[in-house]
């Protein structure tokens, strides 16, 4: 009798034919999407991504509508100011920026920016300079990015823009 | 001879069969061996002309099929996106621009699908849709060349009625004039068309980034003048001169002369709105509410997101790997050769696995993709994150056709699969500006943020609560 019943347990597992719920599917499912995930967001990372900053990953500019460049310059005596468009790259935040409006004179500013230019980011700035630089022939802008808890000047980086309109 | 040849024509005109007519003819007198000469001379013939005919329309569908997938790579929607914003719109403006195109477009769909199945419409008509959308890209070449936003807006909405429209009643044409049968060559073009979609992507491509500026010498009265054409009104004067001649092709087709119901074009609007007002009775079933909600989101997060994952790689990515559009359109062709290859894993898949697993899993595909234009914002990666965005959106459309069929009653079912693309598209009037602001104010990486996260806070735990109550319903 007892082995009656084990032999018809054992038959009946043998033709006990459930598959995974569809609950358990479901996690095994998402866990798998979950480690793909993962694996893009950490593909390409070390190929000069956002762990290791350089100077030579920056991708700033001066945002160009049309064909004009989003640059002017207003000459004001003490209030003059120089006005400009920047689009980040998309690699390295820029934390600071280091800017020279050649004239007549030449006028240096740093800390330009309130808060670092994040990636992709776009911003417009206005610095205000005196008014011994006449007509603003030149702007020079060079990013400042942190490394390693320093902060770098990427001179190689640096955007020089000439032929400025009057805003 | 061509008397009764005469007759045999009337009789084969009004669908009688040969014995019929046979029969006929010999009771009016006719000699029976002259009867079945002539009976085999004009079905000869007119076997042989409709043959020609049917062949001369299969090559216009040929012909009209190739130029649509040329006009169709020239003018890709991530182009005019990027045009747009090189146009001086900024990235709000983008994003309502595009949500009046896909809300237009929906609306458009559901009406001119009904309005062909119960009207004739001439070729001519769908000839000129496709001919006014074919105009739209000069309209927008034009727009970005003067930098005006205005033109601009309007070539985008009039193109969204210009393509619904031709879009809806070409495939209505092609169903009424070429049996399935018939279409060997056309059944080529289907399967291997893809390839041309992606050469000519890759060649727009390539014509914006390297003929910015190509100078095209003309003599006038004797002086050399010479005229600067940028690159992207060749690109979509290529785009515009397919589609025009496309349009053009299908006023040649030959069509049966099918006398439809005649009612008038107001008649027809007033029924339209009566079939949208039944459609509310999805909304009385929570079932269906919470599918056409999840559809909804889930449409939202990628319409949003293709208005801006072109414009994101095209200016984070313009000095790096090929450059400028290249890198737009190596991304997409990407994408468009994955989503080849997932319909048929995901039948496959879903019958192993059932179906509230696979739309769930293609849910959290879908959510890499933002997420990934946001934590890891590299070419590589986004390569991979948009395939996978890609073939989760397929794998979650498809199991949730699947899963409508199955779980939802007969009664809702049809209203579902006519009404869900009305449905989920009313409300993106309001998300879509919301979603455009974000992007607008806090950066597209942000805007991707959110996208994911939403699917991921939204979408997700509504499928889970409906699997769950389904498999409880089940024990």
């Amino acid at each position: 009798m007892i082995g009656k019943g084990f032999a018809k347990r054992g038959v009946g597992l043998m033709h006990n034919r459930k598959g995974v719920s569809p609950l358990i599917a479901t996690i095994l499912l998402i866990s798998f999407a979950v480690a793909l995930g993962a694996v893009v967001m950490n593909v390409g990372k070390t190929i000069g991504g956002l762990d290791s900053p350089t100077c030579s990953a920056l991708g700033l500019e001066i945002l160009t509508v049309g064909d004009k460049q989003r640059i002017c310059f207003a000459e004001k005596g003490e209030k003059s100011y120089v006005e400009f468009t920047l689009q980040n790259g998309a690699k390295t935040i820029i934390d600071d920026l280091h800017v020279s409006i050649i004239g007549n004179d030449v006028f240096n500013i740093d800390k330009v920016l309130t808060e670092p230019l994040g990636i992709a980011a776009g911003r417009r700035v206005r610095i205000e300079y005196n008014g011994a630089v006449g007509n603003v022939e030149q702007v020079i802008i060079i990013p400042v990015v942190e490394s390693d808890g320093e902060f770098v000047l990427c001179d190689n980086s640096k955007l020089i823009v000439e032929n400025i309109g009057r805003c | 001879m061509q008397d009764i040849e005469k007759e045999v024509k009337l009789g084969l005109e009004a669908n009688k069969s040969q014995y019929a007519i046979e029969q006929e003819l010999s009771e009016k007198g006719f000699l029976h061996d002259d009867v079945q000469k002539a009976i085999a001379n004009v079905v000869g013939k007119y076997e042989k002309s409709r043959q020609t005919e049917e062949k001369g329309n299969e090559n216009k569908f040929v012909l009209t099929e190739l130029l649509d997938r040329i006009g169709y790579g020239f003018g890709s929607q991530q182009y005019i996106n990027i045009l747009f914003l090189q146009s001086g719109a900024g990235l709000f403006l983008i994003g309502v621009v595009n949500c009046i195109r896909v809300v237009l477009s929906s609306l458009l769909s559901v009406f001119v699908d009904k309005y062909a199945h119960e009207n004739t419409v001439s070729r001519k008509v769908i000839g000129m849709s496709g001919i006014m959308y074919g105009f739209c890209f000069i309209l927008m070449a034009i727009a970005r060349a003067i930098q005006s936003l205005p033109l601009f807006v309007f070539a985008v909405v009039v193109g969204a009625i210009g393509v619904v429209s031709y879009g809806e009643l070409y495939k209505r044409l092609l169903r009424d004039v070429l049996k399935d049968e018939k279409r060997g060559l056309l059944k080529l073009i289907y399967n291997y068309g893809l390839i041309v979609t992606v050469a000519v992507l890759l060649a727009g491509a390539y014509l914006f980034d390297h003929l910015k500026i190509v100078p095209i010498g003309v003599d006038l009265f004797g002086n050399q003048v010479i005229f600067s054409v940028p690159g992207y009104l060749l690109v979509f004067e290529l785009a515009a001169i397919c589609f025009i001649i496309s349009g053009y092709v299908l006023s040649f087709i030959r069509e049966k002369e099918v006398v439809k119901k005649a009612d008038t074009f107001w008649s027809k609007i007033g029924a339209y709105f009566r079939e949208v007002r039944k459609g509310s009775v999805l909304v009385k079933s929570k079932l269906a509410l919470a599918l056409v909600f999840a559809g909804s989101v889930k449409g939202l997060v990628q319409v949003l997101g293709s208005c801006y994952y072109g414009i994101f790689i095209y200016q984070s990515f313009m000095n790096q790997g090929f450059g400028g559009f290249m890198n737009v359109a190596m991304i997409f062709v990407l994408a468009l050769i994955s989503s080849l290859v997932t319909p048929m894993l995901t039948k496959e898949n879903t019958k192993a696995y059932g179906k509230f697993p696979m739309l769930i899993f293609g849910t959290v595909l879908m959510a890499i993709m933002p997420l990934t234009y946001f934590f890891n914002p590299n070419l590589i990666s986004i390569a991979m994150g948009t395939i996978l965005g890609v073939i989760g959106a397929a794998i979650a459309g498809i199991a949730e056709g699947f899963l409508a069929v199955e779980i939802l009653p007969p009664d809702l079912r049809q209203r579902f699969f006519e009404m869900n693309s009305f449905v989920t598209a009313v409300p993106y009037l309001i998300t879509m500006p919301i979603g455009a602001y974000v992007g607008h104010v806090y950066g597209l990486n942000v805007l991707f943020l959110v996208l994911g996260i939403t699917l991921l806070v939204f979408v997700l735990p509504v499928y889970f609560v409906i699997m769950v109550l389904q498999e409880m319903k089940r024990i």
